[in-house]
């Protein structure tokens, strides 16, 4: 029987860093959700919320990414999906917070490709099989 | 009984200056439609340009096989292709940026960037300058050496850019240099450009740091003033012992500001707690701002003291800071609030409520 792909819900503003992140997760088979802003990721996740992960971006429109994070812990449904924070935020107290406010992992910009991967790919187990 | 038929002068001018108007909005406008009509003609050039490039751009930083030979760009294509490259570059941390900079020497960019350094356009130059440093080409660093020292305020963090990305420790220290002395130093710019290279910076900056004693000897508060803003601008954490004398009370107010602006960790709170009743206002702000950071509960009476401060702007960072403070207890601190009798504080903290 095949496996389902692994399904990724990235949340961020930037096309071009969209586009970096889109390329190479779909190299490693997974399919990619890409969605500009905090509120309609929070829709998205209400109609889909059967993520692999979450890949998300501190400073967006509407809603920032640190809100996004708060109502995906609260809401149990959402809470046991992982979410890997991709910010440009590179303070040590905001990092901190997102922490707190429940992010599995953090990952400044610029960022290193091989250890996003490797950061993200930490909460799916299916992709260790599948690797 | 003659009737005068000769045109007053005023008018004819006034005709022709009307007629001179009309024909240059028209031209104001053809233009404006002319530049939109070639815009909506490139758009499908450049997407499709966008289409081809940014996966091959992101395929060769992950080291993956592409095409050979690589295609050859036209004329058109080498601006936005180098506009690219950069931002991939900019995107991007470890062996990828060294690979995208092979890619960048086998498609020209130096030769296009080289071109563009004396641009008539800013923002051709600064990408120029950039795209020297990330293709690390050491050839051009006297002339990127010129621009550190003799450019203007954001100019010069370009070139402190460019000459960290090629060799950060040689260059280290006359890139601080440069930033000690610059006039009207662009410090959002340093931040966002130069925080990369913040430990190597830290490692120049530290042992440079001025004797407070000797500032005042030397005023204006120049140098001191320049080095506790760079300190921020790159979010370095200064040891309290280098802060203490900066924030002294006889040091100038735009000192002590700027050093309770750094101020980390708890045993920096008792330099802070000791300006509460500073006069300046700016200073109460920055007061209650750093006691929020670094401050623990026993501090809370400070801050509940400098809520009922006469200054908006103090009583709104007191309310930011007690609401924010780590094992507060929201209702104990609304019922403190309450018995001071100050209904702007009591407000003040309703207003933060709402915010969060």
């Amino acid at each position: 029987m095949q496996t389902p792909p692994i399904s990724i819900l990235l949340i961020e503003d930037d096309a071009f860093m969209t586009s970096l992140v889109r390329f190479m997760l779909e190299r490693q088979q997974m399919r990619v959700t890409c969605v500009a802003d905090g509120r309609k990721a929070l829709h998205l996740l209400a109609e889909t919320p059967s993520f692999d992960a979450v890949l998300l971006d501190w400073l967006m429109p509407q809603v920032s990414g640190i809100e996004v994070l708060v109502q995906l812990k609260q809401r149990p449904e959402w809470a046991a999906i992982p979410v890997v924070m991709l910010s440009a935020v590179d303070d040590g107290q905001e990092i901190a917070r997102a922490f707190k406010a429940g992010a599995n992992d953090y990952v400044t910009k610029p960022f290193d490709p091989q250890e996003l991967l490797a950061r993200l790919t930490r909460f799916i187990p299916q992709f260790q099989l599948v690797a | 009984m003659t009737v005068q038929t000769e045109l007053d002068f005023s008018l004819t001018l006034a005709w022709w200056l009307a007629w001179t108007t009309f024909l240059l909005l028209v031209l104001i406008i053809m233009g404006l439609l002319l530049l939109r009509w070639v815009r909506w003609c490139n758009e499908p050039r450049m997407a499709a340009f966008q289409a081809y490039w940014r996966p091959m751009l992101m395929r060769w930083a992950i080291g993956e096989k592409v095409c050979e030979p690589m295609p050859v760009l036209k004329a058109q294509e080498r601006w936005p292709f180098m506009r690219l490259w950069l931002h991939s570059q900019m995107s991007l941390q470890g062996p990828g940026r060294q690979r995208l900079a092979e890619l960048g020497l086998r498609m020209g960019c130096r030769e296009m960037a080289l071109a563009r350094v004396d641009s008539t356009h800013y923002s051709e130059r600064m990408v120029g300058v950039l795209a020297l440093g990330f293709l690390q080409d050491r050839s051009s660093v006297p002339a990127l050496m010129e621009r550190l020292e003799s450019g203007n305020g954001q100019s010069m963090i370009y070139a402190a850019r460019a000459l960290l990305e090629i060799d950060q420790v040689a260059h280290g220290a006359a890139v601080v240099h440069a930033l000690l002395t610059c006039e009207g130093l662009d410090f959002a710019l340093v931040s966002v450009l130069l925080k990369p290279f913040k430990t190597r910076l830290e490692a120049v900056m530290m042992p440079v740091c001025p004797q407070p004693q000797a500032t005042l000897a030397k005023a204006p508060h120049a140098q001191a003033f320049q080095w506790l803003r760079l300190a921020q601008a790159l979010k370095l954490l200064v040891p309290q012992w280098r802060l203490t004398p900066f924030l002294s009370s006889e040091q100038h107010i735009e000192i002590v500001i700027a050093a309770l602006r750094l101020v980390q960790g708890e045993q920096g709170t008792e330099a802070v707690a000791c300006h509460v009743k500073h006069p300046d206002w700016r200073v109460r702000v920055q007061v209650a701002r750093a006691l929020g950071r670094i401050g623990g509960q026993q501090h809370q009476p400070i801050l509940l003291g400098l809520l009922t401060d006469k200054q908006w702007w103090v009583r709104y960072r007191s309310a930011q800071a007690l609401w924010q403070m780590p094992g507060m207890r929201h209702d104990q601190l609304l019922a403190k609030v309450l018995a001071t009798n100050d209904r702007y504080a009591l407000s003040m903290l309703h207003a933060v409520r709402s915010e969060k």
